[in-house]
């Protein structure tokens, strides 16, 4: 399997599972690769496989590495310092500073591929 | 009675005199030298006839008191008076000090002449020792200040006082001695015969202890320790009592703090539990309910894109706008448990423009409702808010203008600047507020409303509660004017919070 290519590859760390595997499908359905991950450690393990993605959709409360330390890993590395993190989180007020962009739980399937778009483009 | 001869009556003093072991009789002769010796001499002084005979008294006088000055003056005085007596140190052959009670008789024959001196000696110093004890004792007690300590007769009435019981009952010992111990009880005490029970208790037991109320001279009440000992004789016949009184008000105002810093403590914990919970709730309200919503949400609009069926899009539909109301539910209940329970709503304040704030919302609101007619007059102002929760007030009023005002004619949003306000209006025509629920609107969870709800404005019935609560935390206010002719105005009144001028 040839890996995708890094400007369509959309990462998703997310600890809901259900929550997860939809926005996979949905993004899968507008023709993004999808790289999905159930916590930071796991999420940073495939970054080292794959290379960068265009954008990563973080959750914050998880299980393991959260949001925030994952999100201080991925600005500590040169590599990945331009890749835009968007956070979806229900603790959207708590997100860190410097994050992308901020989004609050839920967020429907249409907002969900319009925000990709405007960063990965399609 | 057998009669004696001279020489037999001789005889027999001497025989009682030398039996005689509790006191030292001795004879002297006119210079002091010791001519007779008895067993009582010997057994006080310590020295046998054969040591002492002949020897000058002087040898029983410690050295300090300058012996032979003192027996001359002391001789000299018994001469003259025909008796002398004295307490005072004496010294044992071995050296050891008794107190004695030492009585020095002359003696002269029938011409006057003087032919020595009769000496009696008592060894004092077992019974000096118990006086001064007894006086010590009696000195401790006196000075004791920390407790008053007083003897009562076996009828109560007040016969010895300390320092401790003046400093804690305030009665000097002039005033109280004689008076009955009844005066230390409060009249209900009294009147309840508790001061009888009491010495009756203790008469029986030997000793009575209670903590409780007792009055100073002053008439205040102070929080007292008290112990009644009964004293009796050897006989076991009643003397008295002995009444020990500690002054407890301070050590029981300082329970009485420690009790209420207990409570405050326990108080607090249970303010931390409560705290805990609402933390946790709000947690599971936020995160927990959220997540699952959020994979309906993207579930039904993966759905709603893949499907050609349009019965099945508009089930879907219908279940996206239900599951969109549940959210702004969420949202609400969040709003209402922080503003209620954990300490308010937060604002995030910061400089903005009202006027792009109401032309944006009216802009979404328009292309929501493109029948319905909104005019907007605002100048530009700008203030100190969290625009995002302004966004929130406005949108609810105005839509609620929308959803209750009379179509045909526009919803009115304007804003009126005073020196340090900004007034902006929400006006529609239409049917008036009922003057009852008018009172209530600002409410959480309105019966009216949710008596009265359809299809458009379902809900909780807390989108006004907590307009409210979001204007009030910007130190602001919502007026409300409603009636059949006027229709119906929402005046919301913010401060400006001008920056510094330059």
């Amino acid at each position: 399997m040839t890996p995708p290519k890094p400007t369509h590859t959309v990462l998703i760390v997310e600890d809901e599972e259900d929550l997860r595997e939809l926005m996979r499908d949905a993004l899968l359905m507008r023709g993004y690769c999808v790289v999905t991950a159930e916590e930071g450690t796991d999420a940073l393990r495939k970054i080292d496989d794959l290379g960068p993605p265009c954008v990563i959709l973080l959750d914050l409360l998880m299980p393991g590495m959260n949001g925030w330390e994952f999100f201080d890993k991925v600005r500590e590395r040169p590599e990945l310092s331009s890749v835009p993190v968007i956070i979806h989180s229900s603790a959207a007020a708590r997100a860190p500073a410097g994050a992308t962009r901020v989004l609050q739980k839920p967020l429907a399937f249409e907002r969900l591929v319009s925000i990709v778009a405007e960063y990965c483009g399609n | 009675m057998p009669r004696y001869s001279e020489r037999e009556t001789d005889e027999r003093f001497r025989l009682l005199i030398e039996s005689v072991k509790d006191y030292a009789i001795f004879i002297l002769d006119p210079a002091g030298r010791v001519c007779t010796w008895n067993p009582g001499a010997e057994r006080i002084k310590g020295y046998s006839a054969s040591d002492i005979i002949g020897q000058h008294f002087s040898i029983f006088y410690p050295p300090e008191v300058s012996p032979l000055e003192k027996c001359a003056a002391e001789l000299e005085l018994a001469a003259r008076e025909g008796r002398f007596e004295e307490e005072g140190w004496r010294v044992r052959k071995d050296g050891s000090r008794i107190w004695a009670n030492v009585t020095i008789t002359a003696l002269r024959d029938p011409q006057g002449q003087l032919v020595g001196f009769a000496k009696v000696t008592q060894d004092l110093t077992a019974r000096r020792a118990a006086e001064e004890e007894t006086r010590r004792f009696r000195l401790l007690v006196e000075s004791v200040k920390d407790y008053a300590i007083f003897i009562l007769d076996p009828t109560g009435h007040v016969s010895s006082w300390n320092r401790g019981a003046q400093r804690i009952k305030g009665y000097t010992s002039d005033e109280i001695i004689g008076k009955h111990f009844s005066i230390f009880y409060p009249s209900e005490a009294i009147a309840t015969g508790k001061c009888e029970l009491e010495l009756e208790l203790a008469s029986k037991e030997g000793r009575f202890e209670e903590e409780g109320w007792r009055l100073r001279k002053d008439g205040s009440r102070f929080w007292a320790n008290v112990t009644i000992a009964t004293l009796r004789d050897s006989a076991n016949q009643l003397l008295g009592f002995a009444k020990v009184t500690q002054d407890l008000t301070q050590r029981r105002e300082a329970e009485a703090t420690a009790r209420a810093l207990a409570e405050q403590r326990a108080a607090l914990a249970e303010k931390a539990r409560i705290q805990e919970f609402q933390e946790r709730f709000l947690a599971i309200l936020g995160h927990d309910l959220r997540n699952p919503l959020a994979s309906i949400d993207m579930g039904l609009g993966i759905l709603r894109e893949r499907t050609t069926d349009a019965a099945a899009a508009n089930v879907l539909g219908r279940m996206q706008s239900s599951s969109a109301r549940m959210s702004r539910m969420i949202e609400q209940i969040l709003d209402l448990t922080r503003s209620r329970l954990a300490g308010g709503l937060e604002l995030d304040l910061q400089r903005m423009d009202l006027r792009e704030t109401l032309s944006k919302i009216v802009d979404e609101l328009r292309i929501v409702h493109p029948r319905n007619a909104i005019d907007v007059v605002v100048p530009a102002v700008n203030i100190l808010a969290d625009p995002d929760r302004l966004e929130q007030v406005f949108s609810n009023l105005i839509g609620n203008a929308i959803l209750h005002g009379d179509p045909s004619t526009p919803v009115v949003v304007r804003a009126q600047l005073a020196d340090d306000t900004v007034s902006v209006t929400v006006h529609n025509e239409g049917e008036a507020i009922p003057s009852e629920i008018q009172s209530k609107l600002f409410d959480p969870f309105r019966r009216g409303e949710r008596e009265s709800r359809t299809a458009k404005t379902m809900g909780l019935g807390l989108g006004l509660y907590i307009s409210w609560e979001i204007i009030r935390g910007h130190g602001g206010s919502i007026e409300i004017d409603s009636s059949a002719g006027r229709g119906t105005t929402f005046r919301v009144n913010i401060p400006i919070h001008r920056p510094a001028e330059k």
